[in-house]
């Protein structure tokens, strides 16, 4: 049971750190970003390749959250910008840059899957009955640290409060002078920089490959609506209720149809609460 | 005069086009026949498709140091490669279509997809030959036009159950299948029969939905049964990442399964600590080249290292023979470019010369039985101390037993 409990916070500590980048942005320009998963391939894979340099893993690792933050940018400046006055055509532009940037990976680093090693790869922590690998227990680290800064960048800075006052009314804040691009920008950056740390926590328990978050990012979606679109604390308990019921799922009923106890609870949600776990309303980045 | 000679340029010039799109079967003036293959040379199955373009290569410059005669006339064989971008639904069916119906090719090698190519096959049937798909039940029963350069898996998944009892002295397994993943069910329904046959309790059999990134439940539920070995159900790509979560969730005893994970693989996806989680790992699939004691396939094993400085998987040989095999069936047929001819002739011929798997003969000699060619099975086990694969059993299958296994004593020794 407590065993379950574990696996199903690790698994809801994943989904909510993908899940917050996805309704971040969601939140401040109501663009429903697959190209996520395309950031957390290639910043995945950066960390690897400074790896296989021969740096550190901490320096791979920064690399990595770095990359993920730069491309975000990039997509943001380059595509999701023209687009704001055109909602309608956002999620093609979506899909169509998730096509890019995974063909950009196939092309640079080819099918074939990889492997990411950390310092912390055969450690293995046992706690009353309970095992919990190194690498498992570093993701729920860091999901727990950069939520935990995002918290703090958005309640206690004017950046997040600037922030928050788009993703509540764009017109008004507009009119307050807040810098709409550049708050654009900022939370692309930031759910680029959540995208890596989501790839340099659970690449090291999966493979990297083109296409290792297309999974993870679907279940990340079902969080986002669960916790209501552009909530990100909503993202944050959608998260942890889907892995938590993934788990209890998989292992009390079957392990097969793990993915589809999610999709059930989402139904639940949405015929008992169809705004998600908490409501948007004046409350989105929050 | 002046125009009607006009008129027949003007003619001659409009027809040539034409008689360009209708042309090519196959057979070029200079004797050269071209046949096609398509491989997942890009995307998540290029680690299929590009081994075997490469062997394909090494086959076709070895079939043309002596070519072959086909109706009295020498010949030389090329291949028309095409990629279906680990996509056979949409790029491969394209890619069959232009090469059967546009370019009119005689026979076409392929890898994965099988049942998405049956309608275009009923509609332009030519003979299909599967380089790698062991699939159970067999791709075989989908259309006449397939043929299988290789054996399926009852061919050697017994030969698992039959090692783990007598060497691993295995007595209770438990089998974690990819679920909704063809290759990896397939196994799973033939290790149970095995185990059975073998009085070898299966203690657990777990699932895990294919795609899926997090294996903790499957893997609780096969550890939790206490069994002496566990079974991984599904192939190379699936199942290393869940051996090695497997490892890290701090399982250490006895790994089987029929992926046919080479050490490049093992190197590449499971990373640094790739030799301690491929420790206490069998594998048992078709011999490879590398551990064959048939010196043709050594031969192979060894040029083929030399040339790509990568490690041959079982795939490779035959790959390497497919283009014997082509050459073979059109010199029985007395044809290059006729399908029909070429099927039927398929079914007669014997094992060719010139190739380096080790196909074992049917009734009569002939190289296909039912249109299938097979080679002997293989267990392999890991040997940390070298960091690479060694045969520890050779076996034949038939009916459902194992026939003839040649166990080796302290195979990394």
């Amino acid at each position: 049971m407590t065993q379950v409990l574990v696996d199903g916070i690790f698994l809801g500590c994943l989904f909510a750190v993908v899940a917050v980048g996805l309704t971040l942005v969601y939140g401040v320009m109501e663009v429903p970003n697959f190209a996520h998963a395309g950031i957390i391939v290639l910043a995945a894979y950066t960390t690897w390749s400074v790896s296989q340099a021969g740096a550190p893993f901490v320096l791979a690792a920064l690399a990595g959250i770095a990359c993920g933050g730069a491309v975000s940018v990039l997509t943001e400046v380059l595509a999701y910008r023209w687009i704001i006055e055109r909602p309608a055509a956002a999620p093609a532009v979506a899909l169509g840059l998730l096509l890019i940037l995974q063909n950009v990976a196939l092309r640079l680093y080819g099918g074939a899957g990889r492997s990411l090693d950390t310092p912390y790869d055969t450690v293995l922590l046992r706690f009353g009955g309970v095992t919990l690998p190194g690498v498992k227990a570093a993701l729920i680290v860091l999901a727990v640290a950069s939520l935990g800064a995002l918290h703090l960048l958005l309640t206690r800075t004017s950046l997040g409060r600037a922030m928050r006052a788009v993703a509540q009314d764009r017109e008004a804040a507009g009119m307050l002078g807040i810098p709409m691009r550049r708050q654009y920008m900022l939370a692309f950056l930031i759910a680029g920089l959540l995208g890596g740390v989501a790839a340099i926590a659970y690449a090291p328990t999966f493979q990297i490959s083109p296409y290792m978050a297309d999974e993870v990012l679907l279940s990340a979606f079902v969080v986002v609506v669960l916790g209501g679109l552009g909530s990100v604390w909503g993202a944050v308990t959608g998260g942890l209720l889907l892995g938590i019921v993934q788990g209890f799922g998989a292992a009390y009923v079957s392990s097969a149809y793990q993915s589809a106890f999610g999709l059930l609870v989402l139904v639940l949600i949405l015929v008992l609460r169809p705004d998600g776990l908490r409501s948007t309303n004046a409350r989105r980045v929050a | 005069m002046r125009s009607r000679t006009a008129a027949m340029l003007a003619g001659t010039v409009l027809l040539l086009p034409v008689a360009g799109c209708g042309g090519g079967s196959g057979a070029a003036d200079d004797g050269t026949v071209t046949v096609g293959a398509i491989l997942s040379m890009s995307g998540i199955y290029s680690t299929l498709g590009a081994p075997q373009q490469k062997a394909l290569r090494m086959g076709v410059e070895n079939l043309n140091k002596q070519g072959f005669v086909v109706d009295g006339r020498k010949r030389t064989l090329e291949i028309e490669y095409a990629d279906d971008k680990s996509d056979a639904a949409t790029t491969g069916v394209t890619q069959l279509r232009e090469l059967t119906q546009a370019k009119k090719l005689p026979v076409v090698a392929y890898g994965l997809g099988s049942d998405t190519y049956v309608p275009q096959l009923k509609r332009n049937p030519v003979p299909m030959l599967n380089l790698i798909d062991s699939v159970h039940p067999s791709i075989l029963r989908l259309s006449p036009q397939f043929w299988r350069v290789r054996g399926d898996s009852p061919t050697y998944v017994p030969g698992c159950l039959h090692y783990a009892k007598r060497e691993l002295g295995t007595k209770s397994i438990s089998i974690i299948t990819a679920k909704g993943e063809a290759y990896g069910e397939g196994l799973t329904q033939l290790v149970t029969q095995s185990a059975r046959a073998e009085g070898i309790d299966v203690a657990a059999s777990t699932q895990f939905p294919v795609g899926a990134t997090d294996y903790s439940n499957a893997i609780r539920g096969a550890v939790a049964a206490e069994p002496d070995a566990v079974y991984l159900s599904s192939v190379t790509a699936v199942i290393l990442p869940v051996l090695k979560q497997l490892r890290q969730s701090g399982y250490t005893g006895p790994v089987i399964h029929s992926a046919g994970i080479n050490p490049n693989q093992a190197k590449d996806i499971l990373g640094g600590q790739f030799n301690s989680i491929m420790k206490d790992n069998h594998d048992c699939a078709g011999t490879l080249p590398t551990t064959s004691e048939n010196p043709a396939a050594k031969a192979f094993a060894d040029a083929y290292q030399a040339r790509y400085n990568e490690y041959p998987q079982d795939l490779t040989m035959w790959a390497h023979d497919f283009p014997f095999i082509v050459a073979a069936a059109m010199t029985k047929a007395g044809t290059v470019d006729d399908p029909a001819k070429i099927q039927k002739a398929l079914g007669e011929i014997t094992v060719p010369q010139g190739t380096v798997s080790g196909w074992i003969p049917g009734p009569g000699d002939a190289l296909f039985t039912e249109r299938m060619a097979r080679t002997a099975s293989e267990v392999t086990t890991w040997c940390d101390a070298r960091q690479t694969l060694a045969s520890a059993m050779t076996f034949d299958v038939r009916d459902g037993a194992v026939v003839d296994p040649k166990i080796k004593k302290d195979p990394c020794s």
